[in-house]
């Protein structure tokens, strides 16, 4: 439209939104808020939809993480397999080993994977160096992300092996995420070769990303391709990213619905106050409308001026949105960080663009439907001062006011919202939609804090104290290969009594993990046995409640299903002696506030 | 003699019970003519000029004006005439109060598509012409009656249209403004403007109209030719 920059249109919608302000303002401001809304449920959305394939893809994680075996092939052979059909890109080898590493304290990790690398940057497995930096020489070690906290810090010093004459000292330089979890640890290549021995094989970790890789099926055929290059017996092990997936995936994205329903009530509030206000931007400048059509603007154009008049503060709303809703969403995001233990989160590039996009389309659409009314106004009608269209409206009110034992300008004020039904609505819709997304707001930070809590039930304990060998109940005892002599049990009575004198201890607990025995179900289950006051160790449960002393336990969901038992009943358990217990269901984390 | 209005058996009901409230009407009006419209109060002198100037559709009958058949154009197509062929002038003016006197006057002259330029040099003649270009940057908020009204005659004739349309534009008007104005059109119809005026005013329509037709209930009750006196 040629005529619009400093023509007649132009000048007439700049007119209509410089010299009405509250109407411009009023625009602005319900854009931008429903804008950053929208904006940053989105950007929830996206986060805690996917925390993995977000972090997958922008690490440009591996489809296949395979193992070979040195000894059976060369280096050459292995490097070789980056070129075959259908690989898109590759990173490795890497020497690889497993350890059962020793803490400070004596305590034993879980088998870690480590694995070499002189740094954290590659084509594929783009790690993410959360804190500290890369290990630069033997000695050092980067630990996966999911270690750091009160266990395990920078300058913590790990040893390789209970043996002192064959361990190695690895002191803790940063923690780093792998979103597709291809090792526990790393160290650099150098380190992790010196650690071969008769216990210890070091194998060559190759990363693969493949032309297709989304199916299991696509997987196991990559696989095949890769089996067939290298001698036989050669791969020694494979991981596919859909099984890291389906792990990573498992209770996540409890707030989506919730999200979904911000983000949408945002723009649904946007929308009803634009067209609120636009309607009555119509409304009351029925006179205007009258003599630019009397001056020979056509229909369409005093719907453009109108739809303009609109989206130009709205235009400025959405920016200023967009930028509120990026700066909101960041602490937020942290929070679902915290929650789903995904790689660092920002706002989503496309949900900056599609959010401006729809709210710009929603705003138009609800500034076109009065606006259209006033390109269809009857110019002689709004013209003709003292002969504006009347309807009738809203006269069966007046009448029904007006019998009222009210005085009379009382009457006419309450009558006066039912002569504009729709636009009273509308005004009533905003107010309610803003309190509930105020409300939602408010409450979306605070489920999101609580399901972080309610996750790690020791986060909110003052201090953790983490004692080596066996806890209450005798625990598991894992004694590592070629271990002179146990780890030392901590003998819970005297660590009790420990703590009772130390001044100031409000309440305690302790806790251990073990595998206990569940009469009519096979194999075993992974138990937390409490002792002390359970209480502040409490996970939210859904229905029952917490253990309050000895014969009770809490139970997952899944548990009563599998065992065909309700809460109230009664389970067998057995550990070093019989235990008599009843089963409580606990809360999961789908139960919101 | 080129008539530039051309009313044949035009007719205007606005319910569809009862009398009509203009028609059946002829009419027509020659280039360079100055019609005054007189009648009581309702008897379809506004309806009538509201069709001549494609405001309006008839419910009968056909309008021409200036050689087009207004009653069978699209609305797209009537706003498109009036731009061009129209001027009009109200009695409340209806200015519009958000841009500056300047604008007013070059809206409709932008519109058409003519050039900044021309337009701004058209509306400074028109501001000198009636003595209101020290009020170009004001807003018509700060004017008084008398100046208003010359904003909108100067806004009516931006174009140089074919038509003149004024509606009781004395109407609102103190006697030294309504004579200004009188004048004003005197002076449009010597300079060969064709006019048609809308008034209760029997010496505002002696004044300045070479013909004054009279309507009773929306009939021609009278047409009578007149020497204007200056
Ligand atoms: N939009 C309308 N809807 C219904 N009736 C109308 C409308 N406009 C005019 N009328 C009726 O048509 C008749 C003629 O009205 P019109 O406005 O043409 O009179 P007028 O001669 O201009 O009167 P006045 O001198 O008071 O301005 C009147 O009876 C009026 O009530
Ligand atoms: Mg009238």
């Amino acid at each position: 439209m040629t005529r619009f920059g400093s023509g007649p249109l132009g000048r007439v919608v700049r007119s209509g939104v410089g010299r009405r302000r509250v109407q411009t303002v009023v625009i602005a401001i319900a854009t931008m808020m429903a804008v950053a809304s929208a904006v940053v449920a989105g950007a929830l959305i996206v986060a805690s939809n996917a925390p993995f394939d977000h972090a997958f893809a922008r690490q440009n994680g591996p489809h296949l993480t395979a193992e070979f075996d040195p000894a059976k092939t060369s280096a050459r052979e292995i490097e070789d397999t980056a070129r075959l059909d259908g690989v898109t890109a590759s990173a490795g080898p890497y020497p690889s080993t497993s350890l059962r590493m020793v803490d400070a304290r004596g305590g034993h990790l879980p088998p870690t994977t480590l694995v070499g690398r002189s740094g954290p940057h590659a084509e594929v497995d783009d790690l993410d160096l959360k804190s500290g930096r890369w290990a630069a020489k033997p000695g050092e070690i980067v630990l996966d992300a999911s270690f750091s906290g009160p266990g395990f810090q920078l300058g913590d010093t790990l040893k390789t092996s209970d043996d002192a004459a064959d361990s190695t000292a690895l002191t803790v330089v940063g923690f780093a995420l792998s979103a597709g979890r291809t090792a526990d640890a790393w160290a650099t290549p150098a380190q992790v070769s010196a650690l071969a021995s008769k216990d210890t094989q070091v194998s060559s970790q190759m990363l693969y990303r493949f032309e297709s890789a989304g199916t299991k099926g696509q997987i196991a055929a990559d696989r095949k391709k890769l089996a067939a290059a290298v001698p036989s017996g050669a791969l020694l092990g494979t991981q596919s990213y859909l099984d890291t997936k389906r792990a990573a995936d498992r209770g996540a994205a409890p707030t989506i619905p919730f999200l979904i329903a911000f983000g949408v009530l945002g723009i649904a509030m946007s929308v009803i106050i634009v067209g609120s206000v636009v309607s009555g931007a119509v409304g009351t400048g029925l006179r205007r409308i009258g003599i630019l059509k009397a001056i020979g603007f056509t229909p369409r154009e005093v719907v453009s001026a109108y739809v303009a008049q609109a989206l130009i503060p709205a235009g400025v709303g959405i920016v200023l949105g967009v930028v509120l809703g990026n700066l909101l969403a960041a602490p937020l995001l942290e929070d679902t960080e915290q929650v789903y233990g995904s790689a660092s989160l920002t706002v989503a590039w496309w949900v900056d663009l599609v959010v401006p996009a729809v709210a710009l389309l929603a705003v138009a659409v609800a500034a076109l439907v009065p606006a259209l009314r006033a390109g269809r106004l009857r110019t002689v009608e709004a013209i003709a001062v003292g002969r504006a269209p009347r309807t009738g409206r809203g006269q069966w009110a007046h009448r029904a006011a007006g019998r009222l034992p009210l005085p009379r300008a009382v009457t006419y004020g309450l009558a006066s919202p039912f002569a504009h039904p729709v636009r009273t609505l509308a005004m009533l819709l905003a107010v309610a939609f803003g309190t509930v997304a105020a409300t939602f707001a408010v409450g979306l930070t605070q489920s999101l804090n609580a399901v972080s809590a309610a996750q790690d039930p020791e986060s909110r304990a003052a201090v953790t104290v983490v004692s080596g060998g066996a806890g209450p109940g005798g625990g598991e005892r894992r004694p590592a290969e070629g271990e002179a002599q146990p780890a030392p049990a901590a003998d819970p009575a005297r660590v009790a009594a420990a703590i009772e004198s130390q001044k100031g201890t409000d309440s305690y607990y302790g806790r251990t993990e073990a595998q206990v025995k569940v009469a009519g179900l096979s194999g075993s289950v992974q138990a937390t046995l409490y002792q002390g006051d359970a209480g502040s160790g409490r996970y939210e449960t859904i229905s029952g409640h917490w253990i309050e002393g000895p014969g009770q336990v809490v139970v997952p969901t899944g548990f009563l299903e599998r065992t065909g038992t309700k809460v109230g009943d009664t389970v067998r358990v057995t550990l070093d002696q019989d235990t008599k217990v009843s089963a409580h269901r606990r809360r999961g984390l789908r139960h919101l506030r | 003699m080129t008539h530039v209005i051309e009313l044949e058996g035009v007719v205007k009901r606005y319910d569809s019970a009862g009398a009509p409230a203009l028609g059946p009407l002829d009419l027509s009006v020659a280039q360079g003519e100055a019609l005054a419209v007189t009648g009581p109060s309702g008897s379809g002198k506004s309806t009538l000029l509201n069709l001549v100037a494609g405001l309006d559709k008839p419910t009968g009958g056909g309008v021409t004006v200036d050689g087009r058949r207004l009653d069978r154009l699209g609305e797209h197509a009537l706003a498109r005439f009036r731009r061009e062929q129209i001027g009009m002038v109200f009695q409340f003016f209806n200015l519009l109060d958000d841009l500056t006197v300047a604008d007013n006057i070059q809206l409709p002259a932008q519109l058409t598509g003519t050039t900044w330029r021309q337009t701004a040099a058209r509306a400074g003649e028109l501001m000198q012409l009636l003595g209101i270009q020290k009020h170009a940057r004001a807003y018509p908020g700060r004017l008084s009656g008398g100046e208003r009204q010359r904003v909108a005659v100067a806004r009516a004739l931006v174009n140089r249209p074919a038509l003149l349309l004024a509606d009781e534009p004395t109407g609102a008007l103190d006697t030294a403004s309504g004579q200004d104005v009188r004048e004003l059109l005197v002076d449009l119809h010597r300079g060969g403007q064709t006019i048609v005026l809308v008034t209760h005013d029997l010496a505002l329509a002696e004044a300045c109209a070479s013909r004054t037709i009279h309507l009773v209930d929306g009939h021609l009750a009278l047409d009578t030719r007149t020497e204007v006196v200056g």
